[in-house]
């Protein structure tokens, strides 16, 4: 189906197109929610009222960029007030890990590439210390800087689909991305000095 | 080199153009070769700008390495689950099937029925009488006359 079409059938409350849009989705958004709150029952409650929210509001969608975009808009949004909610209740992002990570780390923090040999049990082990590492770094961070580097590093977005995500000035994404980078490595290292 | 600005405002936003060059080096999208060749400059040069270009070149190997996490399996279900609890039922119930759906069942099976029938009535007066024997026309008799004898 495409995204015409696809639009269409959203606006018209048809479930296929509905379920067409959410299969199509629901990978990105969760794993955006996932980054962001780093918590899986918290990502997937808030990636289900993406989609919620995207259905009931379908009609105040204008075309003007992606469905995709548009849904990384609300997922970013949704997370962000999440995260206030969270904060108020002193919650810690940061003490809940869960799951494997997908990819192993070398002892640096540097991801593997696909295609190189099979890492030995300790040394996977140590990978996946090292995400586990990585992701609570990215979780300490302040909501403004995980948002662009979800958006930019993890998910490679466009900038110019950051700043529609964002509605930031393009200088002004860089800049505060630099920024949240060099605050990672230092959460990054902080989390190393402390285990 | 870029000379450094006495002004505090100006050496803010001589900051960010640093910091948004840097982000774009690091990306590999910094396409102007003086701007290139600037900023090689001061990362030699500079050991603050050289710090600032590592954090951000090791950061983003370390975030690009982080995979996608898969949606739970029943996530669709999931979903279509709560927007039905919130739309009160209004939508994605299974008892609701759609009104076109209904009309165009119905529609069908009369349209159906109505092809069926004209299909059997035109093969009904399609069909050849098979021959036969020919029925011989009844002998036409005269009237019988008159027999003027009788009473």
């Amino acid at each position: 189906m495409d995204e015409k079409r696809l639009i269409r059938g959203l606006k018209r409350k048809e479930e296929k197109a509905f379920s067409a849009l959410v299969v199509r989705h629901q990978g990105q958004i969760f794993n955006v929610c996932y980054r962001m709150l780093n918590n899986a029952a918290e990502a997937e409650d808030i990636a289900q009222d993406v989609f919620v929210k995207a259905f009931i509001a379908i009609e105040s969608f204008r075309g003007d960029s992606a469905i995709g975009t548009w849904l990384y808009r609300i997922a970013v949004n949704l997370c962000k007030n999440r995260l206030k909610y969270l904060g108020r209740r002193q919650y810690n992002s940061t003490a809940e890990i869960s799951g494997v990570p997908e990819r192993a780390y070398s002892e640096s923090g540097t991801a593997r590439t696909v295609g190189e040999p099979t890492a030995r049990p300790d040394q996977a082990l140590e990978g996946n210390r090292a995400e586990t590492r990585v992701q609570r770094a990215l979780a300490s961070l302040d909501g403004a800087f995980r948002e662009l580097l979800v958006l930019r590093d993890i998910q490679g977005l466009t900038y110019a689909e950051v700043v529609h995500i964002t509605g930031l000035a393009e200088g002004t994404v860089k800049s505060r991305l630099h920024r949240a980078r060099a605050a990672l490595r230092r959460a990054y290292d902080a989390q190393e000095g402390g285990s | 080199m870029m000379e450094r600005n006495t002004d505090p405002a100006l050496q803010t936003l001589e900051q960010q153009a640093i910091e948004a060059q840097l982000c774009d080096f690091v990306d590999g999208s910094l396409v102007d070769e003086a701007a290139v060749a600037e900023l090689q400059a001061m990362i030699a040069a500079d050991p603050a700008v050289r710090a600032m270009y590592d954090e951000a070149r090791d950061a983003r190997a370390m975030l690009s390495g982080l995979g996608a996490r898969p949606a739970p399996r029943d996530f669709l279900r999931k979903v279509q689950r709560k927007v039905r609890r919130r739309s009160g039922g209004r939508y994605f119930h299974p008892a609701n099937v759609p009104v076109t759906y209904k009309i165009s069942v119905e529609v069908f099976v009369v349209v159906a029925i109505a092809v069926m029938s004209a299909c059997w009535f035109f093969m009904q007066a399609a069909t050849p009488v098979p021959p036969g024997p020919l029925i011989a026309e009844p002998p036409v008799h005269a009237p019988a006359s008159v027999d003027p004898d009788l009473p």
